[in-house]
């Protein structure tokens, strides 16, 4: 377990981490969404150096020593001059891993039918896989806690895909902890969300928790033909909705009930005329949880404002 | 030590990759055998001419190979050294770098043993003209070891001093700038300086001065901001 607690980091005069508190489990994948200068970085990089912070604790149970701690950042290095066997080789080496090196190469890129890449020159290849490579080097260690800052940012459908494979294949063997600022990205496959907004943690939970908190469960995404605004007023007057609101042609509405009441709620409007071509669960749902927050947020400062 | 060796292999591999030592070697040679040409034709016309040999003018001929290695030690060491820390930080390796078993002090010290074996090259490249020197009679063989010794260490000073330089400037055209600066300002102060240095007592108190400031300029590169996450 990892809990840090008040936790402070100050950078060049700037406090760029305040009051950061939270607990990982065992076994979890915790993401950590927020726009851009929100503290996701600086976070990942608490992570791979504990001690170096500036007020508050963080406290691992068993003792620190007996964690791996590795840390993906944001970019890639550059100007290495090597091929990737040999990007392999100088980090095993780093790891202190001397023996059977060979093997443990071959291994893992036979398992992920990389072996193509092998003694291409590592400058030369795109972010897809430089990320990709960088990751399965972090691997290669067994590590106890994984952290990757950003790690499908700029990075293809293909790679995102096998990352979030490679992600689920190992999260019983250890604790992960990514960052995004796309909102979509980790919810399928995250235990955990911690939203950070200019350097604080405005939530951190399970998803679930935080949907029921911010009235987010079972929010559905409709899509109609014709008059929005009537379809709006059939959705105001059943009593199982709530929230309804609109974005151009898309209409969002949470429901309390189980998955009969959504087939219902759906008959309604087409037995009074809504003509809907497209009714799903909202799969954006981080990207709501955010807007709420944001929403809710924004709205604070305004009636402090006024008042 | 295996992680010196390990940060100490990764350099001389980038180095080798890029031909920066055996570059810089094959325009040392061609300097040196100019250098000798000049010396031979200045001899064998002499010979040919029946001309006795003037070994005072010998003498002032090798003093320019004195004048040159000194410029050589204080100069080189920017090659290495001057972006050593700061180009790393740019390219974003030494955070990953830390992020294993390597610890900064393993960076700094095969970064430092790597430029300095490699400049021990073009250093032990420009021996055989104080070769020339003693068989010509300029000076003798202690003499010869004193000034041998007196450079390595003011190569390896300059070296701690650029190496550390590399760790406080983020910017390389900056570090690169000061660098050159720092070699202008040493080489000036070594020619004065190896006018006192027939006494044995001064001879000794300056190797002491380099070597306690090679010490201190390592241990203050290890101390660095860059070497942050």
């Amino acid at each position: 377990m990892i809990e840090f607690k008040n936790v402070k980091k100050i950078i060049d005069n700037i406090v760029v981490l305040k009051d950061i508190s939270f607990s990982i489990d065992e076994n979890s994948i915790v993401s950590f969404i927020g726009e851009e200068n929100s503290g996701k970085t600086v976070l990942t990089k608490v992570f791979a150096s504990p001690n170096d912070i500036d007020g508050g604790s963080i406290r691992f149970n068993p003792d620190i020593s007996n964690f791996k701690i590795s840390v993906m950042f944001d970019e890639f290095e550059k100007n290495l001059n090597m091929t990737v066997y040999e990007y392999f080789c100088f980090y095993l080496d780093c790891y202190g891993i001397y023996d059977s090196k060979d093997k443990i190469i071959n291994d893992i890129f036979d398992k992920y039918k990389l072996s193509i890449l092998k003694n291409a020159n590592i400058d030369t290849l795109n972010v897809s896989v430089k990320k990709l490579i960088n990751l399965l080097r972090l691997l290669i260690i067994k590590p106890n806690v994984l952290v990757l800052d950003n790690p499908l940012k700029l990075v293809n459908n293909n790679t995102k895909n096998l990352i979030k494979e490679i992600l689920l294949e190992n999260k019983y063997n250890m604790i992960i902890i990514l960052t995004s600022n796309n909102m979509s990205e980790f919810g399928e496959i995250s235990t955990h969300i911690g939203i950070l907004e200019n350097g604080e943690i405005a939530k951190f939970g399970t998803i679930n928790s935080i949907l029921d908190e911010l009235d987010l469960l079972n929010r559905m995404e409709m899509r109609i033909n014709g008059e929005i605004t009537f379809a709006i007023n059939i959705l105001k007057k059943i009593k199982k909705v709530q929230n309804v609101v609109f974005d151009s042609d898309k209409i969002y509405f949470s429901i309390s009930g189980n998955d009969s009441d959504k087939e219902d709620i759906l008959r309604t409007l087409i037995e009074n005329g809504v003509s809907v071509y497209s009714y799903r669960e909202d799969i954006e749902i981080l990207g709501q949880i955010y807007k709420s927050i944001k929403t809710f947020k924004d709205n604070k400062i305004i009636n402090e404002e006024e008042f | 030590m295996k992680n010196i060796l390990i940060v100490y292999n990764r350099e001389l591999t980038i180095s080798l990759k890029k031909r920066k030592v055996i570059m810089l070697l094959i325009v040392f040679l061609i300097f040196f055998a100019l250098f000798f040409t000049l010396l031979i034709n200045y001899i064998i016309i002499g010979i040919k001419n029946n001309i006795e040999i003037n070994y005072n003018r010998i003498k002032n001929f090798m003093r320019i190979g004195l004048i040159v290695s000194i410029l050589f030690t204080s100069f080189m060491p920017i090659l290495f050294f001057s972006t050593s820390i700061n180009s790393d930080k740019k390219n974003k390796t030494i955070e990953n770098i830390l992020n294993t078993n390597i610890t900064k002090k393993d960076i700094v010290i095969g970064k430092f043993l790597n430029g300095i074996i490699s400049l021990f090259t073009l250093f032990f490249a420009s021996l055989p003209i104080f070769y020339l020197t003693v068989i010509l009679g300029g000076i003798g063989l202690f003499e010869l070891l004193k000034i041998v010794l007196l450079l390595i260490c003011f190569m390896m000073f300059i070296s701690s001093i650029d190496l550390f330089i590399s760790s406080i400037f983020y910017e390389l055209n900056t570090s690169i700038f000061v660098s050159i600066f720092v070699s202008i300002f040493s080489s000036i102060i070594m020619f004065i300086l190896i006018n006192f240095l027939n006494n044995d007592l001064n001879f000794i108190i300056t190797i002491l001065f380099f070597l306690i400031f090679i010490v201190f300029f390592i241990n203050l590169t290890i101390k660095s901001k860059l070497f942050k996450y």
